[in-house]
């Protein structure tokens, strides 16, 4: 027996790379921290770049490596996450409405959002590669910069890309913002300027989402999702314009190895997904609630298994328009199930938590960039204790084994009663029926008890307070509750383009539709690693 | 196809007589054939014969790579039955090998091998088992490790 230890520390570069590179994620960051030599070597192994799908529950959060196959579980008391704020050079802290920066060639935005304040200014933000945040002074050019070049066009979308921003407008333009001098200017020289996007449609064909995007090479790609009546039909259609004829022609095919996540405005580089369009419940057709990859060169969808529960409870904020006081129940502020994440980069994930806070968040290290918020006047508001009836009386309710709690939200009447609201789905003899429960404390003080009237009042799901109707009106009855689809039990059926929003009739128990959408979800797909190619 | 015979020799001097076609998947005497080399006997200085003869043992397997679905999944049952005969003193020699004859497919096989060997791994258990000397400082390694904090506050972290 030869009694020689093997110095793997020594081990060639090449030969330590292809073993390191053969680590699965979470094993490689482990193998790394082994020694000085190993890190080194891990720094030039070229990881994989896959999407990632996170699912955000009640106290931990869900990722799922594809590749691996395999769901890693973080816990998340919430306590941590806020703990790991970074406060000490946080450049974002200190300044309102504050979100992005100068941009250097070759950065690319990950996501734009348009905001409308409490005073109602418009503000575009734009987030660029490694920061976010916005000085004021560029904020406010922006904003004139946006109203004389679209003059009043709504923006669909928008994709950033060398210094350009592309605005998708809802008449079917591609604006190009120039922000390589000191104020934006739209290029008028671009060859989108002028030629409107169009494509043609089948009689039975209806558009349901349309989005812009950049490639690597800076072509511009027109990407929507079409489909008939029928859902089996829904797909996803890129367009490039030919820049001779400049006509749209529809393309099966994004830039060699490169993939996009639905919404993203620009494509990623990728070994193994060329070609492939993620997307996320509700971009393909209207209440789809699945996470799926399209293959665009042979138009099939790929579904993945469902990652945790992605029906996790969402607790709200709740806000009385009457004294402008913002309530906040005890756990709402931090927890990530009731954030919402509205972008990823790499591995970094801008989140919304109810209370209409921005704040990035690393998964992976726990690390928080709180931004400062975007409503709300000024002042954090306090929790009150020593008034607050319901402080130690929390709220509990035990369904029978037909009734399936979807959600549930929490509303104040006008005589400033709390009453919690239980959407949920009864099954009784091979019929179901969507209800809602409406509970009140009981006039001890102390228990939670079912009330099956409003009064005169109505309230709509979610909103967090309930209005009085007055008596004489006949087209506006009290004790109805007002929701829309995804706050009731999806049916099996795809028959939510007709059933989008819905009333319910607390004395008859029925629910009448009617037209109208609106959606949100809480389940995301995000590319770990892509941040720092 | 050819049937020409060569005979690879070992460090140690062991002789191993095979198909012109298998000596080819090393792809250090496949480019002495095509620079025109005429050669029927090829030295190998940096292999033992022990290790040699487990490399001609995979070229010779995959010397017909077919490309049907059955044959690959056959094929792939019998790496992992093949690699699971050696420890892994063993799998860093045929590492060594591979790379060093230039055998792609099993250089690969083995990276990964002993990848799936360490998964789950702490960094302790991995210096550990590989003989490798930790050279952080105290400092240093909390820096790194704070960079995937993720990678170590898991539940199913195994006790080093």
């Amino acid at each position: 027996m030869s009694r020689t230890r093997y110095d793997w520390s020594k081990l060639c570069h090449d030969l330590l790379r292809s073993i390191l590179e053969s680590l699965h994620y979470k094993d490689y960051h482990r193998a790394r921290t082994v020694c000085s030599h190993w890190y080194t070597v891990s720094t030039t192994c070229k990881r994989p770049l896959y999407p990632w799908r996170i699912t955000f529950n009640e106290n931990s959060t869900s990722l799922f490596d594809p590749v691996e196959d395999k769901i890693h579980e973080i816990q998340h008391p919430g306590i941590e996450f806020s703990d790991s704020e970074i406060v000490e050079g946080n450049p974002y802290r200190n300044h309102p409405f504050s979100f992005r920066v100068v941009s250097k060639p070759g950065e690319y935005a990950w996501r734009q959002i348009v905001a409308v304040t409490n005073s109602g200014e418009v503000l575009m933000i734009v987030s660029l590669k490694g920061c976010l945040g916005l000085q004021k002074k560029l904020l406010v050019l922006l904003q004139e910069t946006w109203r004389k070049n679209l003059q009043g066009t709504k923006c669909d979308d928008m994709g950033f890309k060398d210094n350009k921003l592309y605005v998708f407008t809802i008449d079917n333009s591609i604006k190009v913002l120039d922000f390589s001098g000191d104020i934006p200017r739209e290029d008028v020289e671009s060859p989108y300027y002028d030629h409107q996007f169009s494509s043609e449609m089948g009689l039975m064909e209806c558009i349901w989402k349309r989005k812009v995007m950049i490639t690597k090479s800076g072509d511009v790609m027109a990407i929507q999702t079409s489909g008939g009546n029928n859902k089996e039909k829904f797909l996803f259609q890129v367009f490039k314009m030919n820049l001779e004829s400049r006509k749209w022609k529809r393309v099966d095919s994004l830039g060699k190895n490169e993939m996009v996540l639905f919404g993203h405005g620009v494509t990623l580089r990728t070994y193994i997904n060329g070609g492939s369009i993620f997307f996320v419940e509700d971009d393909l057709w209207p209440g789809q609630r699945k996470c799926g990859v399209f293959d665009l060169a042979t138009s099939t969808i790929t579904w993945p298994k469902p990652v945790g529960h992605s029906l996790a409870e969402t607790r709200r904020w709740l806000c009385d328009p009457r004294n402008g006081k913002t309530y906040r129940t005890r756990f709402l502020g931090d927890k990530l199930s009731e954030s919402r994440c509205i972008a990823s980069y790499g591995n970094w994930l801008l989140m919304l938590n109810p209370s209409l806070d921005f704040y990035v968040l690393n998964v992976f290290t726990g690390e928080r960039i709180n931004l400062p918020s975007l409503s709300l006047r000024g002042d954090i508001p306090e929790e009150i204790i020593e008034e607050n009836p319901y402080l130690n009386h929390p709220f509990y309710y035990d369904p029978q084994p037909w009734e399936y709690i979807w959600q549930r939200r929490l509303a104040i009447t006008t005589s400033r009663d709390v009453l919690i609201i239980l959407s949920l789905k009864k099954t009784l003899e091979n019929e179901e029926k969507r209800l809602f429960y409406i509970f009140k404390m009981n006039l001890q003080g102390d228990e939670w008890e079912r009330v099956d009237s409003l009064g005169n009042e109505m309230l709509v799901f979610g909103d967090g307070y309930t209005l009085a109707v007055a008596p004489a009106k006949e087209d506006v009855r009290g004790g109805v509750i007002y929701f829309v689809a995804d706050d009731v039990w999806p049916p099996h059926t795809n028959k939510l383009l007709e059933s989008s929003t819905g009333a319910f009739d607390l004395a008859t128990t029925e629910i009448s539709w009617s037209l109208h959408y609106c959606y949100f979800s809480n389940i995301r797909w995000f590319v770990p690693g892509s941040d720092k190619q | 196809m050819s049937s020409n015979k060569i005979v690879l020799t070992s460090s140690d001097g062991e002789s191993f007589e095979v198909e012109e076609v298998v000596a080819r998947k090393l792809q250090i005497v496949g480019h002495m054939i095509e620079d025109d080399c005429v050669i029927n006997e090829i030295p190998l200085q940096n292999v033992t014969g022990d290790i040699l003869s487990m490399v001609i043992e995979y070229c010779k397997t995959h010397v017909d790579e077919e490309e049907s679905e059955e044959a690959q999944t056959k094929l792939k049952t019998w790496d992992k039955e093949f690699m699971k005969k050696f420890d892994l003193k063993t799998h860093l020699k045929i590492i060594l090998a591979a790379n060093y004859l230039n055998v792609k497919g099993l250089l690969d096989l083995v990276s990964q091998t002993i990848a799936d060997n360490i998964k789950d791994y702490t960094p302790e258990k991995i210096r550990e088992v590989f003989g490798v000397e930790n050279d952080y400082t105290e400092e240093e390694e909390a820096e790194v490790r704070k960079e995937n904090a993720w990678a170590f506050d898991e539940a199913d972290t195994p006790k080093p």
